[in-house]
């Protein structure tokens, strides 16, 4: 006898049980520290959920109409058992802790002060790239549709970083840059940039777009997408400068130094806008004498003159070229839609300036930069932005006097990246405890 | 070499602006219980070195060949929870605290009363030099017979402190120097040394 095509419900029902206890299982195996086993808690609980709504009986005398509504609720939350299984994947491979602990602590904290309740996942990566994983926003959309009536119950922000540079603690103040797209997600950034420039803008914007590729539908859709992708780029770079100020400008220059042409961009704006950007955000803040050249290799390059579009280009480049062009129309509207965000939160260039050559001292001989000793035995100490900034500030002017120590650069930057460590926990441990 | 006391180590560690001459011990959470005539107590930090017993039928730290780490495997454990150690085993932790020593100090790190009664030893290599820089290894031994919980933050150790007379300025070992996590053993650099014990 041929076997019976199996049941939408059943189907349901076992994956609903095997990602239960597949994550019930990482939580135990993976994930010793009890953080990482709370995410990989809220994966577990959406599970039982989909469990217990498969397992409900289909009631007696069915009719078509009803039957066909229940297949397609099931095939929802089959659908969204797949999504979740996309979070197992990411969690399974995720490294909180192999970035050390100080940082990921640091960065938890920094999304906390913004994000109520927001949790941060790290992940090495094997591409060289920092980046933010929309995974757990792709996950809201089958949760809506599914009706279950909830939604992740904690905001979550899953980042990646190049497994090489997992121990290159100085670079990770990149991770400013994906903490604010962790923000746009969550407080809508980039269309209250476009709400705040405006209709009349929008319509100006689509009626050039229009004419510059010449009345394409599919080409101007696509520019539009493009500009938006653009201003979330371009609302996180600020958003890094607003939590790690000179840091932060100083980890992307050094990440974009093998940039091939810094003045085009791609899926992404063109560096030197970024670059130009964060350094205009510096001086609105006045921390722009600790950068000193925030355009690193490319000092003479105008960046933040649109291109002009060559009509023999292909239609990507011309797609990018009239992006160039539009994105221009909303620096300003990115500018006050991230401050508004930051009011009164921004990291104290104030505070730095006067703690910088203390700090400087420390670093010179080998002490983490969290506190110094006065002369009447108490003791000063410092936040873990100064901190961050000190190391970086200290990195990029050459720190005067290592060299006669006799170390290498590797083991200079490695050197550093300990201290700065060392520096954030004992700050954290002060602050908690002191 | 002479127990240096409770006030002079305030002083130093206190009310010495200067760097060749301050001791160095950050962060002290609680100055009053942590310092004493002699001696201040250390906490136990979060990371740690376990050894992966399986992967290998013996340690030979002489052998060029041999890389360490391929035995041993770096733990994090957030302050706070506890880290079995079982009857015999052998586990690398670190303090908490961050250490310098003038070139006029000289410290012995022993294990506190309290987890020694418990079976509990902490450093085997106990000397402290004078200049030393970094975070200190401690070589971890349960030499009882009951398994031990040990917790990241707890007061395990103690630093005796000696004077030293006639202190030179010397230039410090910069083998481990400046370290915050535990250090693998780097002895197979010293096979060289031994090479020449063969010729005897």
């Amino acid at each position: 006898m041929a076997p019976s095509p199996p049941q939408l419900g059943e189907v349901v029902r076992i994956r609903a049980t095997y990602t239960q206890e597949f994550f019930e299982g990482l939580g135990q195996r993976s994930f010793p520290q009890p953080y990482l086993a709370e995410v990989a808690a809220l994966p577990v609980e959406l599970a039982k959920l989909v469990l217990e709504q498969a397992t409900i009986a289909p009631p007696a005398g069915e009719d078509a109409t009803a039957r066909h509504a229940r297949e397609r609720q099931l095939k929802r939350y089959g659908f969204l058992l797949e999504h979740v299984h996309r979070v197992a994947e990411f969690l399974e491979s995720s490294e909180v802790l192999a970035i050390p602990a100080s940082i990921a602590v640091f960065l938890s904290e920094t999304v906390q002060r913004l994000i109520p309740d927001g949790k941060l996942v790290l992940r090495a990566d094997t591409e060289f790239n920092y980046s933010f994983d929309p995974l757990a926003e792709s996950i809201n959309e089958p949760l809506e549709a599914s009706g279950l009536g909830v939604s992740l119950p904690t905001p979550l922000g899953l980042f990646k970083f190049p497994a090489a540079c997992r121990d290159d603690s100085l670079l990770h103040a990149i991770l400013a840059h994906e903490v604010g797209h962790f923000l746009d997600q969550f407080h809508g950034l980039s269309q209250a940039v476009f709400d705040r420039a405006g209709d009349a803008v929008l319509r100006t914007v689509e009626s050039e777009l229009h004419s510059a590729l010449n009345s394409n539908d599919a080409q101007v859709d696509a520019a539009l997408q493009l500009l938006f992708e653009w201003v979330g780029e371009l609302v996180s770079d600020l958003s890094g400068v607003h939590l790690l100020g000179p840091a932060f400008a100083l980890a992307m220059r050094e990440f974009f130094e093998f940039e091939n042409d810094p003045t085009q961009g791609e899926s992404h704006p063109p560096t030197l806008m970024r670059l130009d950007l964060i350094h205009m955000e510096l001086q609105h803040l006045k921390w722009i004498e600790q950068v000193m050249e925030p355009r690193g290799i490319w000092p003479d390059v105008p960046a933040l003159a649109p291109p002009v579009i060559l009509t023999g280009s292909s239609s990507e480049e011309r797609i990018i070229e009239a992006v160039h062009q539009q994105v221009m129309k909303y620096l300003d509207a990115c500018r006050e839609i991230v401050r508004e965000l930051f009011h009164g939160q921004s990291f104290s260039g104030s505070a730095f300036t006067p703690v910088e050559s203390a700090l400087a001292d420390l670093l010179t001989n080998h002490l983490p930069p969290a506190e110094s000793v006065r002369s009447d035995g108490s003791s000063i100490g410092y936040s873990p932005e100064c901190i961050i900034n000190a190391c970086w500030i200290f990195w990029a002017t050459g720190a005067d006097g290592w060299k006669a120590a006799g170390y290498s650069d590797y083991d200079k930057r490695a050197l550093l990246g300990r201290l700065m460590l060392k520096a954030l926990e004992i700050t954290r441990i002060r602050t908690r405890l002191g | 070499m002479s127990v240096v006391s409770r006030a002079r180590l305030v002083k130093l560690l206190f009310n010495t602006t200067s760097f060749s001459e301050r001791l160095v011990v950050m962060p002290i959470i609680d100055p009053a219980r942590q310092i004493s005539d002699g001696s201040v107590d250390v906490r136990l930090g979060s990371y740690f070195i376990v050894t992966r017993s399986a992967r290998v039928g013996g340690l030979n730290p002489f052998d060029p060949q041999a890389i360490l780490s391929s035995y041993q495997e770096r733990l994090y454990v957030p302050y706070g929870w506890p880290l079995w150690i079982h009857p015999g085993t052998f586990v690398l932790g670190v303090t908490l605290e961050y250490l310098r020593l003038p070139q006029s100090l000289y410290a012995d790190v022993t294990t506190r009363s309290s987890w020694a009664r418990v079976g509990l030893n902490i450093a085997s290599a106990v000397a402290v030099h004078p200049g030393f820089v970094g975070c200190l290894t401690l070589e971890l031994v349960n030499a009882g017979n009951t398994p031990v919980a040990i917790y990241p933050g707890a007061r395990i150790g103690q630093l005796v402190f000696h004077d030293v007379p006639d202190a030179a300025p010397a230039e410090s070992s910069k083998k481990y120097a400046a370290q915050i996590w535990p250090q693998f053993a780097r002895l197979s650099g010293e096979s060289e040394e031994l090479e020449k014990w063969k010729h005897l």
